[in-house]
C-alpha cells in the first residue's frame, strides 16, 4: 500500500534522534508555556524560532508544530484551574472552571486530555488521507484560483476571531500593508521604508509576531496578581471519571472531533473557531442546556476535541495551499520559506520526506503529550502558581536574545518593541492581532497572484469570475464577508444593552 | 460611565473605542494613499508598485467609515483603561537592551533589562529580582552561548 510506504518514509524521517529530541522539546515547551498564564504559544515560538535557523527544515518544522499542538493541550489546564481564557481554550473556562470549583478538576483534566488525543488522532488521519489528493488538485490551480483562495483565507481570518468583523478586517488590511514594506520584487521600488535601509528586506514575521503577541501580552498583564488555582493538589485517583461522566463525554468528544475536522479544512478557520462551534453545538443539542456554565463535562471535552482536530486538520490548507489557518502556522510557513522551501501544492510532492515525517512526528508528539500530561498533572498545577512578575522578565529576555541572534540586529529588538506598542494600542481599541499576522503573510501572495492573473488575462478583471473554481471561491468569500459585516453591525447595536458582554456573545450567530 | 438623564449612554470621543478606531483607520488610509501616490500605479495589465497599496488604502477608508458609522449608531464600546507603568518600564528595558547588547555584551544587557522590566509589576521586590537577574545571566550563558553557541558575547567594552 502506498500509504504504508509513505508512513515508512515518515517514520525514518521522524525517528532520527535529532528529530525525536526536537519533537520532545517542542511539545514539552508548548505544553509548559501553554499552561503558564499570560504567555501564549506565539511567545513560545519566538523563544525557539532562532533554533530553526540552525537545524534542517524538517526538524525546525517538527519542533514548531509540536510547540503549536502542545500549547493547545496546555492551554486547557489554565482554563480549567484558573479560569484563564487563552485564545484556544476560552470556551473551556465556561464549564471547566466550575468543574474545578466543585473539586472535579482531575476528571476535567483527564477527560480533556483524552478528548485532545481523540481529536488529534482523527485530525492526523484526515491530514494523511486528504492532503496529498488535495495537493494534486491544487497543482492545476492558476493564479486566479490562488487569488480567490487567498481572499477566502483572509475572509476566514476575519470571521475566525471573537472580535467584530469590521475590526478583524481592518487588522487584515493593516497586516497586508505591513507585508508590503520593503522592495517590490517586480519593479524594484522601495515601498513604505521611510528611507530606512534595514527595512528594504521587509519586516521579519517573527519580529512582528513577538511584538504583537508577546510584548503586548506582557505589557497588558504585567500587573496581574498571582493566580490562585481552584485546587491545590490533584491525586491520580481523582482523575478517573464516574460512569455517568464517561458516557456523557465520549459522544461529545466524537461530535467535537467531527466539528473540528470539518472546520479545520476551511482555509482561515483555526482551532479557536472550532472550539467555539463545538461548544455551541453541545449546548444546542443538550437535553438539559441549563447545566451548561455550571460544570457540564460535555462543554469541556467537546471544544477541546474540536480545537485539537482543527489544529491538526488545519495543516491541510496550510501545507497544500500555503494558506495558514492561524498566526503560528503563518510563522511556520515563514520558517519554511527561510529554508528555501515554498509552501504550496509542490511541497508534498517535492518534499514528501518532510511532509510524512511531520505527520509521524504528530503521532509521536501526541503520545508524548498524553504521557507528559496525565501523570505529571500535579507539576503543571504547581507551575500555575508561579507569580507572573517573576515569569515575564524571563520570557522577555528570551524573546530579546532570540530575536537579536537571528540577524545580529539590535534594530530588530527595537522593531519588536514598536510592534509591541502597536499591539497594545490595538488591544485597547479591540482590534484583534491574529488577522494582522495572516494578512502579513498573505498580502504579498495576493498582490503577486493579482498581478499574474491580470497579465494572463490581458488586463481583464473579469478573469476571476470566468473561471469556475475561482468564481465559486470568490462568491463563497463574498457571502461570508457580507454575512459577518451584517451580523457585526447587528451585534454592535445589541451590545448597547450589555457593554461588557461575554466574549462569546460577540461571535456572529451565537 | 456617564449616564444621561434619559438613561442613554452619552457618546464621548475618548471613551468610544469604535469612534477612535474608526478615526485612526481613516487617518491611516489617508496616510497610505498619500504615500502610495509616489509609486506608479500602472495599468490593469501591468500593475505598478502603487496599484495594490492604493487599493488597500481605499479599503481602509471604507472600513474606517463603516467603523465610524457603527460607532455613531449608539453602540458605545468603552475603551480599556491604558496602563502607564508597564509600557514605560518594558519599553525602557527593551530600548536599553537593544542599545547595550551589541556594544557591551549579554551580561549588562540582561542586568539592565530584567530589573527595569520587572519594575512594571508592583509586586516585584528587589531581592527576588536580583536573584532572578543573576540566574538568568547564568542560564543564558549556559544555554545560549555554551550549548546552542549563538553568536553572542558575554561582556565586552
Amino acid at each position: 500500500m502506498e500509504l504504508l510506504d509513505h508512513l515508512a518514509i515518515g517514520l525514518r524521517e521522524a525517528g532520527t534522534w535529532q528529530n525525536l529530541f526536537y519533537c520532545f522539546l517542542g511539545v514539552t515547551l508548548g505544553n509548559l508555556l501553554g499552561v503558564l498564564p499570560g504567555v501564549g504559544a506565539v511567545a513560545a515560538v519566538s523563544i525557539l524560532l532562532p533554533v530553526t535557523y540552525y537545524v534542517p527544515a524538517s526538524t525546525g518544522l517538527i519542533m514548531l508544530a509540536g510547540l503549536y499542538y502542545g500549547a493547545v493541550y496546555g492551554a486547557v489546564t489554565g482554563a480549567i484551574l484558573l479560569n484563564i481564557p487563552h485564545s484556544v481554550s476560552a470556551v473551556e473556562c465556561l464549564d471547566g472552571y466550575p468543574m474545578a470549583c466543585q473539586g472535579r478538576a482531575g476528571v476535567a483534566l483527564f477527560m480533556t486530555t483524552m478528548a485532545s488525543l481523540c481529536g488529534s488522532v482523527v485530525g492526523i488521519v484526515i491530514l494523511a488521507l486528504f492532503a496529498p489528493p488535495l495537493a494534486s488538485v491544487a497543482l492545476s490551480f492558476g493564479s486566479p484560483e490562488y487569488f480567490a483562495l487567498v481572499v477566502l483565507g483572509m475572509t476566514g481570518a476575519a470571521v475566525l476571531g471573537r472580535s467584530s468583523a469590521l475590526h478583524s478586517l481592518t487588522s487584515v488590511v493593516i497586516g497586508m500593508l505591513v507585508g508590503l514594506v520593503g522592495i517590490d520584487v517586480t519593479s524594484g521600488t522601495a515601498r513604505f521604508t521611510f528611507g530606512e535601509t534595514n527595512l528594504l528586506d521587509g519586516l521579519n514575521i517573527a519580529v512582528v509576531a513577538m511584538g504583537l503577541f508577546g510584548i503586548a501580552e506582557i505589557v497588558a498583564n504585567a500587573r496581574m496578581s498571582p493566580p490562585r488555582p481552584a485546587t491545590a493538589r490533584i491525586t491520580l485517583k481523582q482523575l478517573l471519571p464516574t460512569r455517568e461522566e464517561f458516557s456523557l463525554s465520549w459522544k461529545a468528544i466524537l461530535r467535537g472531533t467531527g466539528v473540528g475536522s470539518t472546520l479545520g479544512l476551511l482555509p482561515g478557520a483555526g482551532p479557536v473557531l472550532a472550539s467555539i462551534m463545538g461548544y455551541a453545538l453541545e449546548r444546542q443539542i443538550a437535553r438539559r442546556p441549563e447545566r451548561f456554565g455550571q460544570g457540564a463535562i460535555e462543554g469541556v471535552v467537546a471544544p477541546e476535541a474540536a480545537a485539537n482536530a482543527a489544529c491538526q486538520v488545519g495543516f491541510v490548507p496550510t501545507l497544500t495551499l500555503g494558506i495558514p489557518a492561524d498566526p503560528i502556522m503563518a510563522i511556520m510557513l515563514a520558517a519554511l520559506t527561510v529554508k528555501g522551501i515554498a509552501p504550496g501544492p509542490q511541497f508534498i510532492l517535492q518534499h514528501s520526506d518532510i511532509f510524512w515525517g511531520l505527520i509521524v512526528s504528530f503521532v509521536i508528539g501526541n503520545i508524548l503529550l498524553v504521557i507528559w500530561h496525565v501523570p505529571f498533572i500535579g507539576i503543571w498545577v504547581r507551575l500555575l502558581s508561579v507569580p507572573f512578575h517573576l515569569l515575564f522578565p524571563i520570557v522577555l529576555s528570551f524573546m530579546c536574545i532570540g530575536i537579536y541572534s537571528v540577524r545580529q540586529s539590535a534594530d530588530d529588538v527595537l522593531m519588536m518593541m514598536v510592534f509591541g506598542g502597536i499591539g497594545y494600542g490595538m488591544r485597547l481599541l479591540k482590534f484583534p492581532p491574529a488577522p494582522l499576522l495572516i494578512g502579513l503573510v498573505l498580502g504579498p501572495e495576493m498582490e503577486a497572484h493579482l498581478r499574474r492573473s491580470l497579465i494572463v488575462s490581458h488586463g481583464d478583471p473579469m478573469v476571476f469570475l470566468q473561471r469556475p473554481v475561482s468564481a465559486t471561491i470568490l462568491v463563497a468569500a463574498c457571502l461570508v464577508l457580507c454575512w459577518t459585516i451584517y451580523s457585526s453591525i447587528r451585534v454592535g447595536r445589541r451590545s448597547e444593552q450589555s457593554a461588557d458582554a461575554a466574549p462569546l456573545q460577540t461571535f456572529p450567530g451565537h | 460611565m456617564l449616564a444621561g438623564d434619559t438613561g442613554m449612554r452619552r457618546v464621548m470621543f475618548w471613551n468610544n473605542s469604535r469612534l477612535i478606531g474608526g478615526a485612526l483607520t481613516l487617518a491611516l488610509g489617508v496616510f497610505v494613499l498619500v504615500l502610495s501616490s509616489d509609486y506608479s500605479r500602472g495599468s490593469l495589465l501591468r500593475m505598478g508598485p502603487g496599484f495594490f497599496p492604493t487599493m488597500l488604502g481605499s479599503v481602509l477608508l471604507v472600513l474606517g467609515a463603516l467603523l465610524l458609522a457603527s460607532s455613531l449608531r449608539g453602540a458605545v464600546e468603552r475603551i480599556g483603561s491604558p496602563e502607564i507603568r508597564s509600557p514605560v518600564c518594558i519599553g525602557l528595558g527593551l530600548t536599553l537592551f537593544a542599545l547595550t547588547l551589541p556594544r557591551f555584551g549579554l551580561v549588562p544587557a540582561i542586568a539592565l533589562l530584567v530589573p527595569i522590566a520587572a519594575f512594571a509589576s508592583p509586586s516585584s521586590r528587589p531581592l527576588p529580582t536580583f536573584v532572578l537577574t543573576c540566574a538568568l545571566i547564568g542560564f543564558a550563558w549556559l544555554v545560549f552561548i555554551e550549548l546552542l553557541s549563538l553568536p553572542l558575547v558575554l561582556v565586552s567594552w
